[in-house]
């Protein structure tokens, strides 16, 4: 029995985070920090988004508080018919500078949710030529997916994100599982499931394979699919932080290479993600991290070592052997006991400071130097951070949602501007306002859209075909999108779109925009998903209300339905 | 094989056969139920109690998947295995790294090694060369189609597209097949070259080590300074294009920029590649930093400049508009 217990306590010690570890969970929260969205189902709308996070984090996740990069760079792309995407090329270029490829091993939590998933104890695929030559498929996605796709679809007018739209499983899974798992967005105006359809069930098919292939391989998404971590691995020979060789003391022994898990040809090249956990195997103490003297320990093994020059090259072929992508053990735990000690070293020894480092390991106790308060304050300025950004993104003020009746509640009436000519015959916002109050006993479909919403931009043709069709009814397309420039509407210019004019009942108004969504949409049941659209009653009630996108033949229905209804003067009499 | 490895083993084929039986159920659950959906022509293909009818078995799956992970880390507890790994050099690198101790003269076996290893160099370089090349201009083709105009006119989008796919596939395929069988050529040729190499380091004369020789000197510190004026030049035109694109406001020329942008970036990041492995080959170690500080002070700045750039022409609103409105398409539930 006791030496259950011993076991016991040996796998926490074995099993205690690195410091990688923790800093990946930190910057999970750190990300998610608007842990409110959990709980309401909506996503937070701040102006932090203005900025975007190093890794792999989707802007519609709930908890989310900045922007992803690739999406953004997807977004961009998608308007580079008007507008050039220098923003977020600079955002990325920038983390790619200082952090490089370190944010994948540190700073993504996509990265992260794989590496835990390897830990489950089944029988691994290690890497091979093979997996090399898969590697380079994140290229190919990169060209395809991410830059191709938009660009050529914004050249048509409309936006398609491709790798979000088609691949994304951290989309799929913070994004969508995230969002429509909430009972909140299953009902009612907000109701999510409405709109699912081949997309969807594509996506969570591509989800669950990562998921259970990331179990039987290391980092698969990562290696293989990640365009992000191909734009980053450019910048890994010039970043200022991550891994570092020294040619002149490396002593081309390939432990290193064996050693790691990734598709790596030497230490620091494209396919490193900066782990450092090759650091530790190198005898010759050729590798370390870029900055060492100041921030991190360099590559000093705190364990007893041979004099320099007479290192035993099996003591670190055996300490190379206890993670392995081949081995039936998925983490640096099951060494055993000899092997524990060169184990626990690096990471854990670290992290726990001087206290624990006398009794987990021989390493002889050091007095608190310099270092140690520079970590000192770097884990203290981290965790207030973090507890700040927790308790300041949970304060927020959550947007307002108001709620629908279908069929009881009353239409709010609304007076906006109207898109038209002006007086040099080009298509501008004018003064002249839109009342819904004039058209009073009429059916009116209200849509609301943006210009960048690739579904808001597919269905809008429907709209006006059904104006066309339907005389009695007023469409209108309310724009939601913030950003005012005057160069969005040439999109809509150059199309058929101006035709839709003529018709004389669609209408083109811009909402108020504030905190991100127009007024009109929220008074009208609208939240955080575009497109959406109610559909207003001879008796000026709402009786109809969907957000997503409304394919055609509902959008037929729903307005007969709306049109057959007895005219509620008429019955008065 | 002792016990502990015996329970191991046994444990780690159940949880790989239940990890991709949960996986598999999970895929075929989700499309049958939006194909049953689409076939009794449902507009509403997920609703609650659709859901909910079929979560049964996906469930049960899931939770013995979850019971038995948890039961593998209290077996891993009881039963510690020690692990053992197979792996091996990688070739690549380790031929880069022979390379460099063959010596520098030999007899006659030695000379024939040498000369086989030149061979065969060639030849991956020859057969690279053509793979590259394909794809090279297969890219260029595809990019001439993809951006011309004239190609979108159908009224449908999947017209379009598939007009698209029709057009660019033979190259795609091309250049595919031309990469792939590059790589196969490649993976049989290190075996052959190692083979060589060895031989060149066994037969030649053990005195006659290879000698650093730094006579690209000149030729490294001239090409640092043409890509620093390169990264220079490419800066002051990324500061002046939006100036001019202003004045000219049309579609087409903010996707030329675009294409230019995109272009220098790319050359950009290839010549300071080639200028750093050139670099860590023939110069001592501060020209070497001085290179690659050179790349990352351009690199700063046109970063910084791009972001400036970036808030004064609306992309950064741009990015703020896309992440505070779930776009449904974008997580999937478009
Ligand atoms: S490769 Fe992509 S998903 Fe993986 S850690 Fe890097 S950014 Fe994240
Ligand atoms: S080379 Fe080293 S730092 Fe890079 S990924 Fe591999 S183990 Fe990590
Ligand atoms: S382990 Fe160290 S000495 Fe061996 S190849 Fe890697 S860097 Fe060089």
């Amino acid at each position: 029995m006791k030496n259950f217990f011993v076991k016991i306590k040996d796998w926490f010690v074995r099993h205690w985070p690195s410091r990688r570890r923790i800093i990946q969970f930190y910057t999970f929260l750190l990300y998610n920090a608007n842990s409110k969205g959990y709980l309401n189902g909506t996503i937070f709308k701040g102006n932090s988004k203005y900025a975007c996070v190093p890794g792999i984090n989707c802007y519609s996740c709930p908890g989310a508080v900045a922007a992803c990069p690739l999406g953004a760079l997807q977004n961009a792309l998608t308007a580079s018919s008007t507008t050039t995407a220098y923003y977020i090329f600079g955002i990325i270029a920038l983390f790619g500078l200082i952090l490089g490829r370190m944010i994948c091993g540190f700073f993504c939590p996509v990265g992260l949710g794989q590496e835990l998933l390897f830990k489950i104890k089944t029988p691994k695929i290690g890497k091979s030529r093979y997996t090399r030559l898969l590697s380079y498929l994140k290229y190919a996605l990169l060209v395809v997916l991410v830059v191709a796709v938009p660009v050529i679809y914004a050249l048509q007018g409309t936006a398609a994100p491709g790798f979000c739209k088609y691949i994304c499983p951290a989309g799929t899974f913070e994004g969508g599982l995230g969002l429509i798992l909430n009972p909140a967005n299953q009902a009612g105006s907000r109701n999510l499931l409405d709109m699912l359809g081949p997309i969807f069930t594509w996506k969570f098919a591509v989800l669950v394979a990562i998921i259970v292939l990331s179990v039987f391989m290391y980092r698969p998404f990562c290696r293989f699919i990640c365009p992000l971590g191909a734009i980053y691995g450019f910048f890994n020979p010039i970043a200022l932080m991550g891994v570092k060789l020294e040619d002149n003391k490396c002593t081309d022994c390939g432990l290193c290479i064996t050693h790691c898990k990734m598709d790596v040809k030497h230490v620091g090249d494209h396919e490193c993600i900066n782990c450092g956990e090759c650091i530790s195997v190198c005898p010759a103490k050729a590798i370390s991290w870029k900055g060492s003297k100041i921030f991190v320990r360099g590559n000093d093994i705190p364990q007893p070592l041979p004099a320099e020059g007479t290192i035993d090259i099996k003591r670190f072929a055996a300490a190379a052997t206890i993670t392995t992508a081949n081995s039936w053990v998925t983490d640096s735990s099951e060494a055993t006991e000899e092997n524990t000690q060169a184990q626990i070293t690096d990471e854990t020894a670290e992290i726990t400071a001087t206290e624990e480092q006398a009794t987990t390991t021989a390493v002889p106790k050091k007095k608190r130097g310099k270092r140690f308060w520079i970590e000192f304050s770097a884990w203290a300025v981290a965790i207030a951070v973090l507890i700040t950004a927790l308790v300041y993104f949970n304060l927020q003020p959550e947007g307002e949602i108001t709620d629908i009746n279908v069929g009881n509640t009353p239409a709010p009436e609304f007076s906006l501007n109207m898109y038209g000519y002006d007086e040099n015959n080009s298509y501008v916002l004018l003064d002249e306002k839109f009342n819904s109050a004039d058209h009073k006993g009429k059916v009116m479909v209200v849509n609301f859209w943006a210009t960048w919403c690739g579904p808001c931009v597919h269905e809008l043709p429907y709209f006006a075909e059904v104006a066309e069709q339907y005389e009695d009814i007023i469409m209108v397309a309310v724009h939601g999108n913030i950003t005012e420039q005057p160069h969005i509407w040439t999109q809509i210019n150059k199309g058929e779109w101006l035709d839709w004019l003529e018709y004389g009942n669609f209408y083109f108004v811009q909402d108020n925009v504030v905190n991100g969504i127009g007024s009109v949409c929220t008074s009208y049941g609208g939240t955080d998903a575009l497109p959406y659209t109610a559909i207003i009653g001879k008796d000026g009630k709402i009786s109809f209300v969907r957000q997503g996108e409304l394919p055609k033949d509902i959008l037929i229905e729903e307005v007969e339905k709306a049109l057959a209804a007895p005219d509620p003067e008429e019955s008065n009499e | 094989m002792n016990k502990s490895e015996k329970i191991r083993l046994y444990y780690g084929i159940f949880l790989s056969v239940l990890t991709a039986a949960v996986g598999i159920v999970f895929i075929v659950t989700i499309a049958q139920l939006y194909y049953s959906g689409k076939d009794a022509g449902l507009n509403v293909i997920y609703t609650v109690d659709r859901i909910s009818e079929v979560l049964m078995l996906p469930l049960i799956f899931l939770f013995t998947w979850v019971a038995a992970i948890i039961g593998g880390f209290v077996l891993s507890v009881i039963f510690p295995v020690n692990a053992k790994r197979k792996g091996g050099v990688d070739e690549d690198s380790l031929l880069r790294r022979l390379k460099t101790k063959i010596p520098a003269e030999g007899g006659e076996e030695w000379s024939e090694a040498k000369a086989n290893i030149k061979k065969l160099e060639l030849s991956r370089i020859i057969v690279w060369a053509v793979a590259l090349t394909v794809l090279a201009v297969s890219s260029v083709i595809i990019m001439t189609f993809a951006f011309d105009e004239a190609n979108y006119q159908e009224a449908s989008q999947l017209v379009n597209m598939l007009t698209f796919v029709k057009n660019i596939i033979v190259w795609v395929g091309a250049s595919l097949v031309c990469c792939v069988a590059a790589a196969a050529f490649d993976s049989i040729t290190v075996k052959k070259e190692l083979a060589e190499v060895k031989k060149a380091i066994a037969k030649g004369d053990k005195n006659a080590m290879p000698q650093t020789k730094d006579k690209c000197q000149k030729f490294v510190v001239l090409m640092t300074a043409a890509y620093s004026a390169l990264c220079l030049f490419a800066l002051i035109l990324f500061a002046v294009a939006p100036i001019v694109i202003n004045k000219l406001v049309a579609a087409k020329v903010e996707a030329l920029t675009f294409i230019l942008v995109a272009t220098l970036t790319v050359a950009l990041v290839i010549g300071g590649y080639v200028v750093k492995n050139i670099a860590t080959k023939h110069v001592p170690h501060k020209a070497k930093s001085l290179t690659v500080m050179c790349s990352q002070i351009a690199v700063g700045a046109i970063a910084i400049a791009f972001i400036v750039i970036g808030i004064t022409n609306g992309g950064a609103g741009d990015v703020l508009a896309k992440a505070i409105a779930i776009c449904t398409e974008c997580i999937g539930l478009g």
